[in-house]
């Protein structure tokens, strides 16, 4: 059953819940509620633009934001409300994904910059928080625009993202001050990594294609990931060898995913341009579609009734019937409001529900 | 006087250090990795007189199947003889008439590859004349592989 949480006028590009905070962006407005009770605790608007995503850190409770007005913003609670700080980024193009790691120490920011990543934390001695940059190396083409992107569950240090040209790569965020070595001693990726250096660098698929979204399947060691590219597949990847294990298509629509989540080991949810979220398994190097965990549009045949209704009409109207003949073999259901009627943007499951946002507005909770 | 600035300040500028990158860049990316195959004149040559035998023995099943579909000329040395090779393709898809085993025998990248071909014929005027028959194989491609392939031909980058 599903129910909704909220309905906006404008898209839902992003939003997060953790600790019983659920933050919601809105054009360049975040609105930050008590999730339980759904009451606004604060409004934020200090980004010029639109804001791209959220993420809150679940120890410290930190939330993030990143604009297309080229800042980004870290909320710090303090007394019911929250301190913002605002991130000396030096991109000079949009921020298009932000990402804190497990310990909340540092984030992870993409721009459209040169594709340039920023890797941000707080220093002390300045009491600001700040961005060192990384570049892809010269010698690999790459697209401009970098999109999202994951932390290694592993040791919350490696990080792999994609650009606009569907080039996937693996690089180190390692640094002295907030690092620690050990983390890295089983890391299949090697044990050596110096700030920025590029691990893995791939063409998944060998055809180009950007890819939107990607998790790391849990229990691989990293090495195998689930890929959603803009062709609308679904692909298990080896990251350590750049193979392609298996390439799936949503059978129904045919359209891309905007994003994956996994949410056992082997179980993982994707949702984008079909309106729907869908359930997938990664099964003996394979992907296995279950079930729509969403309610879906539903088309029926027109009826018998319906048809000689619309004949007996005025002679205008068979005009009508007769240019239009080619497009009334079937008519769509009138959709409850509790389903997505656009493309769906984000998603997270909290305890056993799972809730998406959509370019429609809405923010909708399932039970799964 | 000369050396005055010692910035270069338009390297800095987001318009100019954010280049665009073009479809031959893509391709030389291509080739160069070993993803697609760079036809020379000698190889070129000879599948477009494998094509013509082909089309001129009437077996379209081993032409589309076999050829066609399993090397896709993305890249080659000659423009020209590229063309050459279009308009052998193009004059077997009119002069096929049996549709469906072919394409019934074909796997997902193999209709995905020829889809390129139709789409690629379609764009050029000189074979403009003959596209209804063009049009009949896009139509009995999608009817059998779904509307996803038009997806993957407008985003698949290795692009005939």
């Amino acid at each position: 059953m599903a129910k909704v949480l909220l309905n906006l006028k404008s898209p839902i590009r992003s939003f997060c819940i953790k600790n019983d905070v659920l933050a919601v962006a809105q054009e360049n407005i975040l609105f930050i509620y008590k999730y339980s009770t759904l009451a606004l605790i604060q409004t934020i608007d200090n980004h010029d633009k639109t804001i791209t995503s959220v993420d809150i850190n679940e120890r410290t409770g930190n939330i993030l934001t990143t604009s297309e007005d080229r800042t980004c913003l870290v909320l710090t609670p303090s007394n019911n409300t929250y301190k913002i700080s605002q991130v000396a980024t030096r991109f000079l193009k949009s921020i298009n994904y932000g990402k804190w790691n497990v310990s909340g120490n540092k984030f992870i920011i993409t721009s459209s910059d040169m594709g340039q990543l920023g890797v941000c934390y707080f220093d002390e001695s300045i009491n600001w928080w700040i961005s060192k940059h990384i570049s892809i190396p010269e010698t690999q083409l790459h697209g401009n625009s970098l999109k999202k992107c994951c932390w290694d569950p592993e040791n919350d240090i490696l990080i792999t993202f994609s650009d606009n040209l569907g080039n996937m790569l693996t690089v180190s965020t390692f640094l002295k001050h907030l690092d620690n070595k050990e983390d890295l001693k089983d890391s299949i990726y090697g044990q050596k990594f110096p700030f920025g250096k590029v691990l893995t660098t791939w063409y998944p698929n060998d055809d180009l294609i950007p890819i939107n979204d990607m998790a790391y399947v849990p229990n691989t060691r990293s090495q195998m990931m689930v890929l959603v590219q803009v062709d609308g597949s679904i692909t298990l990847f080896d990251n350590m060898n750049g193979k392609t294990v298996f390439k799936a298509y949503d059978q129904n629509s045919f359209k891309p995913f905007n994003v994956v989540k996994f949410i056992t080991d082997t179980e993982f949810i994707v949702a984008g341009y079909n309106n729907n979220a869908l359930l997938y398994s990664v099964n003996n190097q394979t992907l296995e579609f279950h079930k729509t965990l969403t309610e879906a549009k539903r088309e029926v045949p027109m009826k018998n009734d319906d048809e000689e209704q619309f004949a007996s009409g005025i002679q205008a109207l068979k005009m009508f019937k007769n240019m239009d003949s080619r497009g009334i073999n079937k008519t769509e259901v009138p959709i409850s409001n509790d389903a997505h009627v656009m493309a769906i943007t984000d998603l997270t499951v909290d305890s056993g529900n799972l809730i998406t946002s959509g370019l429609d507005g809405k923010l909708i909770v399932h039970a799964i | 006087m000369e050396d005055w600035r010692k910035i270069d300040i338009d390297a800095l500028d987001a318009s100019s250090r954010n280049k665009r990158i073009t479809t031959k860049e893509i391709n030389e990316t291509l080739v160069s990795r070993g993803i697609i195959h760079h036809y020379s004149n000698d190889e070129l040559s000879g599948l477009i007189t494998e094509v013509e035998s082909k089309t001129y023995a009437k077996d379209f099943n081993g032409l589309f199947v076999d050829i066609i579909s399993k090397y896709p000329v993305y890249s080659a040395d000659d423009e020209g003889l590229k063309l050459k090779f279009l308009t052998g393709v193009s004059t077997a898809l009119i002069n096929c008439k049996n549709i469906d085993p072919i394409i019934n025998a074909l796997s997902d990248d193999e209709a995905s590859i020829l889809i390129k071909y139709c789409y690629k014929i379609m764009s050029i005027k000189e074979f403009q004349n003959n596209g209804h028959y063009i049009v009949n194989w896009v139509d009995k491609i999608i009817a059998k592989f779904g509307q996803g392939i038009i997806l993957r031909y407008i985003t698949d980058r290795r692009t005939i």
